[in-house]
């Protein structure tokens, strides 16, 4: 059939992927969200989540008809039967179960294992073993309608069946780096609860609700790893869920307890997890040995692996009582070096009984090799990756072509020289290099809004983990921010989100009785100001406390004096010192005492600001200010004495000669300016850098009125020279660390090939605010 | 069964009339708008249309249009599942774009491309299950 599809079918084909795809992507969560309903058991529609049904219906809908358009047959009757078995339950003819959500869930894996096969086939008739198997599960349950009570009996039967789907190869999902990244974050949480949750079994055994609980963490987290294509990690993470699986209804061998057992494979993930980070596969070293010591928890000793199994070094010494399963635990923990090796040196076997092991171990290798070996299908998407380094270096050169431009067109060669087609030539480039510049720019942005998504879970699993009950409001999803700028806030918001969950929000009677809803509300807003990005984190909590934190930062030594004549900004940044915290008792979620100064860090890297108001009682507003990473800005060229300087445009309102009558001195010496009945300090950046100035008279002067949220300063400098295009480039460590440059946040390199600084307006509102 | 067919071409229109007469009331539009309202009027009257028939060049609003807004007002309503109508859009656009759109977005039941065969419309008809 592929030879004879024609370019048009083949591009229907391609854009039923991406549809199909785009699709999958957007309610795959809705359906993981099924299972908050089925939580408490099986599950009738109500009001709020019929909605979300007939979303998902859509979906199943969309796909039968275009892949029986596409004569896609196994893929289109695998839809018909999960739309079927959603409109009995959206109809309220039987319940939603966990199983129901499970097969759903499946039927999306399906889904996309079909893509993969249509994307390097052009048909679907490969697939139609698992579209038996899904859609002959689906319609037993369109059929019976499995009764509430019988859940428990048939999951232990029915799960492993469901989840040991043949190894197929999974369509390899363009998975880029967030998705990663994304994906470490979760499963890092994930396993953190899953330790939370195993430890509190392990002292109350009897516990069936951690067990269940434990259950849906270990399953989501093995679904994600799955998703990513993380073998090992998703055998592993399996096995648990079997193991959990087996204790939860029961039918465990009854003197075991897996805890422990399950706690250092924890650990095991978590290795395998930071391997990833480090761009490696998350492969598990002795993972058929872990696999192995789980199989004693689960009746029958295995779930059904697809893999010939084979035996491994460490059970191989167990079995012949040379080493006790303790012992190997201990050696696996070292992991570097080969188990054999490990042991040897632990004194726990000796040389020539791991070579034996080994020996058989190969014996069996060779048995069962070339059992893998699926050729992966891959999907095409019409959007390709780049090397984020590329960009970085399309982006670095682009700013070196402004420079020069700049240089070329204000050579001094050409001064005083009338060349009209020169001018004309010079303008059309300077046009285009601007427009190069801005698509460049363009490239590394993304929208926040998949920052913001996470936020939500985060928010979800305190509320719950707390007990306090808060709302997340987003705003401003569509704002874009550099990509690596995001990756650099990802943790700073998740610090203060814990903050505003853990110590600003009330518990629920608290709230009550202060008079506010029972409902916090954590507001989570992205925009655009003044050239620059904010995140703003506002909560409607109880606010700081500003004795508190004047008394602890007493007892630090962070603050001299009793600290009553600081303002309340400056007490609300002390929070951000180093080793600063507050929290009465450290709990999971935050109060450690580093997260406030991890925050600030971060923010430093990408040169953001981080501004805190709080009244207490009514709430905390934090905002991010972020730069855009427009390595480019517009600037105004001044001098000072044989001096020039950057100013960034956005932050001017204007620029005059003041006259004489409008220059005031307040008592303690400061000078002040009068503008329209308001009255502004006067910075002379001659004396801050200690420059001599052309006059130092302000009437003879330029005087440049400079903004930075609502704080105003009037800067003082001899003459303008001129707008231009102005490459940032950062200062050394060097200077920057010394602190010889004041209010100076870069530099950069004029036409004729000199340094100039840029200044940094908010250091000038700052040292204005001081003086007055 | 009741029937909506929306088409502007005079032959195409006649061509489906005679063809799905047989199978219930008939009723047709010239346009987009005129489709809308008879589809409104339908569902205001509580005897909405089983299957809906679409072109989508017609003048003053689009096939695609008249699928989406459909869709959006059974959303909106409530209607579900089986309930919702059923939709045929009838074209001769083959282009990819719009055949996914139709399908995957506005989920509409089958897809047609012009000329218009009989015996297709009928095995879509039937899959549909609209007649045994």
């Amino acid at each position: 059939m592929a030879e004879k599809l024609s370019s048009e079918q083949k591009e229907i084909i391609q854009e039923f992927i991406q549809e199909c795809i785009d699709l999958l992507d957007h309610l795959e969560p809705t359906i993981i969200g099924f299972e908050e309903f089925t939580k408490q058991g099986p599950f009738l529609p109500t009001l709020e989540s019929v909605p979300v049904m007939d979303e998902v219906f859509r979906l199943f809908h969309s796909v039968k008809g275009s892949a029986g358009f596409l004569n896609f047959s196994f893929m289109a009757s695998t839809a018909h039967a999960a739309e079927n078995l959603l409109d009995q339950i959206r109809k309220g003819q039987q319940p939603m179960t966990n199983e129901h959500v499970d097969l759903f869930c499946q039927t999306i894996d399906f889904m996309r294992e079909v893509l993969g096969y249509v994307a390097a086939n052009l048909n679907d008739r490969g697939m139609e073993e698992p579209a038996r198997v899904l859609a002959s599960q689906l319609q037993a349950e369109i059929g019976g309608g499995s009764s509430g009570g019988s859940v428990a009996g048939q999951a232990p039967a029915k799960a492993p069946a469901a989840v040991a789907e043949p190894v197929i190869s999974v369509p390899d999902l363009a998975i880029t780096p967030e998705l990663v990244n994304a994906f470490l974050q979760e499963a890092t949480e994930q396993l953190q609860e899953v330790e939370e949750g195993l430890l509190v079994w392990s002292k109350d055994s009897e516990n069936k609700e951690v067990v269940a609980e434990l259950f849906r963490k270990i399953h989501s987290f093995k679904g994600n790893c799955g998703f990513l294509g993380f073998r090992d990690l998703e055998r592993l993470s399996h096995r648990m869920e079997t193991v959990l699986d087996a204790m939860k209804s029961g039918i465990a061998p009854a003197n075991a307890k897996p805890a422990d057992a399950l706690l250092n494979l924890c650990d095991v993930l978590k290795n395998s997890l930071a391997d990833i980070s480090q761009k490696g596969q998350g492969q598990i070293d002795g993972l058929d040995l872990y696999l192995e010591l789980l199989a004693d928890f689960i009746p029958g000793g295995q779930d059904n692996d697809s893999s010939v199994q084979t035996p491994r070094v460490g059970e191989i010494l167990v079995d012949s009582g040379v080493i006790t399963p303790e012992t190997l635990f201990e050696a696996l923990d070292i992991q570097k070096k080969p188990l054999g090796e490990v042991l040897v040196g632990m004194g726990a076997a000796s040389l020539e009984q791991v070579d034996s092991a080994l020996v058989e171990q190969e014996k069996f290798k060779g048995i069962s090799g070339g059992e893998q070996a699926h050729p992966a299908a891959s999907l095409k998407r019409p959007d390709i990756r780049v090397d984020l380094d590329k960009i970085d270096t399309l982006i670095d050169l682009i700013g070196e072509m402004v420079i020069a431009e700049n240089m070329l067109i204000h050579s001094p060669d050409l001064a005083g020289l009338v060349l009209e087609n020169f001018s004309k030539a010079s303008q059309q480039m300077s046009k285009l290099v601007k427009e190069l510049q801005e698509v460049a720019m363009t490239i590394r942005m993304i929208p926040v809004a998949g920052l913001f998504n996470r936020m939500t879970r985060l928010v979800h699993d305190l509320a719950r983990k707390s007990g306090k009950k808060a709302d997340l409001v987003l705003v401003g999803m569509e704002t874009e921010l550099d990509k690596t700028v995001i990756e650099k806030i990802t943790d700073p918001l998740v610090h203060l989100i814990r903050n505003s969950m853990d110590h600003a929000l009330e518990n629920p009677e608290e709230r009550l009785a202060a008079g506010k809803k029972e409902t916090g509300i954590v507001r989570l807003a992205a925009s655009h100001e003044e050239g620059e990005v904010w995140i703003r984190i506002d909560d409607d909590g109880r606010g700081l406390n500003r004795e508190k934190i004047l008394k602890k930062a007493k007892e630090k030594g962070l603050v001299q004096g009793d600290g009553s004549e600081l303002s309340d900004k400056d007490v609300s940044a002390l929070i951000f010192l180093p080793g600063f915290s507050t929290a009465d008792k450290v709990t999971d979620v935050s109060g450690r005492g580093v997260g406030m100064d991890v925050v600030k860090q971060n923010l430093n890297q990408i040169d953001g600001k981080i501004d805190i108001d709080s009244k207490p009682g009514i709430g905390t507003k934090i905002v991010l200010r972020i730069p855009l990473t427009m390595a480019i800005i517009d600037g105004m060229l001044v001098r000072v004495g044989d001096v020039r300087y950057i100013i960034p445009i956005l932050s001017i309102r204007e620029s005059f000669r003041p006259a004489a009558k409008a220059i005031t001195v307040s008592p303690e010496g400061q000078e002040l300016v009068r503008v329209r009945d308001r009255l502004f300090p006067v910075l002379r950046l001659h004396r801050l850098h200690k420059i001599t100035p052309a006059s130092e008279l302000l009437d003879e002067g330029i005087l440049v009125l400079l903004e930075n949220q609502g704080r105003n300063v009037c800067l003082f400098v001899d003459e303008i020279l001129g707008q231009q295009q102005t490459v940032i480039k950062g200062l050394s460590e060097y200077i920057g660390k010394i602190g010889q440059v004041r209010c100076v946040s870069g530099c950069t390199i004029l036409s004729d090939g000199e340094v100039c600084l840029i200044l940094e307006v908010r250091g000038l509102t700052d040292i204005a605010e001081g003086a007055d | 069964m009741k029937i909506l067919i929306a088409e502007d071409d005079f032959i195409s229109r006649t061509l489906l009339q005679e063809m799905l007469s047989p199978l219930g009331i008939c009723h047709v539009a010239m346009d987009g708008l005129e489709a809308m309202a008879a589809y409104k009027q339908a569902l205001e009257m509580k005897e909405p249309y089983d299957l809906v028939c679409l072109d989508i060049m017609m003048p003053n609003l689009n096939g695609q249009e008249v699928l989406r807004q459909i869709r959006d007002i059974e959303k909106e309503r409530g209607i579900w599942g089986s309930d919702m109508s059923k939709i045929i859009m009838v074209t001769a656009l083959n282009d990819a774009k719009n055949i996914m759109a139709a399908l995957m977005k506005g989920s509409c039941d089958a897809y047609l491309v012009k000329p218009i065969d009989r015996d297709k419309l009928f095995a879509e008809i039937k899959r549909m299950g609209l007649v045994a």
